[in-house]
Formats: structure tokens, C-alpha cells, sequence
């Protein structure tokens, strides 16, 4: 598979570019070059922001994973992005969007939770 | 994790960072502080964290109360509360999980490094293999 990798050089990332390259899977990371940019030499690389690169994006992927997205808006931006160069886009969230999970061994649908925030301005 | 395990191919790979919140000893209560300067106007951006650990359930509560300071006031401030906020494991109950889901070649590394696990870290992520 062509995998495209957004970020890729740290966290989770790191883990998923060598099980994906184990496997033999083409791998291409997309990412600043801020952070352990050495760390896959032989990996292809695309350089940018997400915020702000991504028409660098021109290829055409079977998967591509997000593991470096922290705003909903940030993420809707890369997924309306590769919507047409991508056959699945996969997002790493965190446990914490799930509304309750006092309990363990939970189903495969589970409802979504909200952080309660308050605003307010002087 | 069963669903994760029944999800994938043989052959598969599935990873997960932890963290180990609390020990015995440990105040159950924590916080911080952070501050920085906003670029654009110089007004300070100051973070203060709280977090209460359950030691019952292994679950911690958190706040963060974010607040912008111009000239010496507080000019707008945000209050985040997760309850929970995050479960606790022990590299320990990790590694059992999964065991328990059926995974093998069970690899536990420092953070988020390529580095072994030291018996103190807090911060790991396993790495397990459907067989």
C-alpha cells in the first residue's frame, strides 16, 4: 500500500512509519522537518505545515494516517484536502473524546463526549 | 483491544502510548503553571493547571484555566474540566492488556522513543503483533 503519514517523527508516529516499512509498505511522511527530521532518512519526505501546505500534497495515497492533529478545524482542512487522493483517511484521537470511560470493555459504539468549558470575557 | 485485535490482519501491528499517573506516596492532588508572551500584542497567555487522581477507580480529573493578561488585567479566560480526564497504567497493566487481547512480540519502549523502557518511566508505548 502508499501510505501517507501526517507527521510521522514523533509520538505514535515513529511506531506506525517502521510496522508500515516492515510490511513493505510505500511510505511518504508529511511534516515541518521540526522534529527528529533525520530520524527515517530513506522515508520519502514531503516538507510543510498543514496549515498552510497542503496543495504540496499531489500524489495519490491508499491510506493516510493522521497522528498530529489538535483542532477539529485543522483536521477538516487535511481530510477536505486528500478527500479525492486518498482511499481512507485514518485520525489518531485520544480517549478522551468518549463521554464516560469510568468502565472498561466498552463496544464499538460509544458516544462522544464534550470538554465542559466555560467562557466568559471582562 | 479485543476490537482492535479482531480488527486487524495477521501480521498486524498495534501501538498505544500510556502514562503511569500516580504511585503510592504520590499527593493525589497536582498543578501548574505556565506563562507566555503573545507575539502580536504582548499581553501574557498564562495556563494553570489542576488534576485530582482517584486512586479507586485509577482515573485522574483535570482543569486548566486559561487566561489572557494585558497591562496587568485579565481581559478573557477559559476554564477546560475533563472528568475523567485520563486512566492510569502501570507498564505492568499495559502489557497485559495486551496479552489479554491476544497480541505477541510484545515490545514496551521509553516515551516516544525507539529506547527501551526504564522501570521508572512514566510515560511508554507498547507495540504488539497479531499473530
Amino acid at each position: 500500500m502508499k501510505i501517507l503519514i501526517i507527521g510521522g517523527t514523533r509520538f505514535l508516529g515513529r511506531h506506525l512509519v517502521n510496522s508500515a516499512r516492515a510490511r513493505r509498505h510505500e511510505v511518504t511522511l508529511f511534516n515541518r522537518g521540526q522534529t527528529n527530521p533525520d530520524l527515517f532518512g530513506k522515508v520519502k519526505s514531503i516538507r510543510g505545515d498543514r496549515e498552510k501546505d497542503l496543495d504540496q500534497l499531489s500524489g495519490q495515497w491508499d491510506a493516510v494516517i493522521d497522528t498530529c492533529g489538535y483542532l477539529p478545524r485543522v483536521v477538516r482542512m487535511s481530510a477536505e484536502a486528500l478527500k479525492d487522493k486518498a482511499g481512507k483517511y485514518v485520525f489518531i484521537s485520544s480517549i478522551s473524546v468518549y463521554a464516560d470511560f469510568k468502565r472498561s470493555g466498552f463496544g464499538k459504539v460509544i458516544p462522544l463526549g464534550s470538554s465542559k468549558m466555560r467562557r466568559w470575557r471582562k | 483491544m479485543k476490537h482492535f485485535h479482531d480488527h486487524l490482519d495477521s501480521g498486524g501491528a498495534l501501538t498505544s502510548s500510556f502514562m503511569t499517573l500516580w504511585k503510592e506516596g504520590d499527593s493525589l492532588e497536582g498543578g501548574f503553571e505556565q506563562e507566555a508572551v503573545r507575539p502580536e500584542d504582548g499581553a501574557t497567555v498564562r495556563r494553570t493547571g489542576w488534576s485530582h487522581f482517584n486512586p479507586e477507580t485509577n482515573m485522574e480529573d483535570t482543569r486548566d484555566t486559561w487566561e489572557i493578561i494585558k497591562d496587568g488585567v485579565m481581559i478573557q479566560s477559559e476554564v477546560h474540566a475533563q472528568s475523567p480526564a485520563t486512566r492510569s497504567y502501570t507498564q505492568d497493566d499495559a502489557i497485559a492488556l495486551f496479552e489479554q487481547a491476544g497480541f505477541k512480540e510484545i515490545q514496551i519502549f521509553s516515551e516516544f522513543t525507539f529506547e527501551p523502557v526504564k522501570p521508572e518511566d512514566t510515560l511508554f508505548t507498547v507495540l504488539g503483533i497479531k499473530p
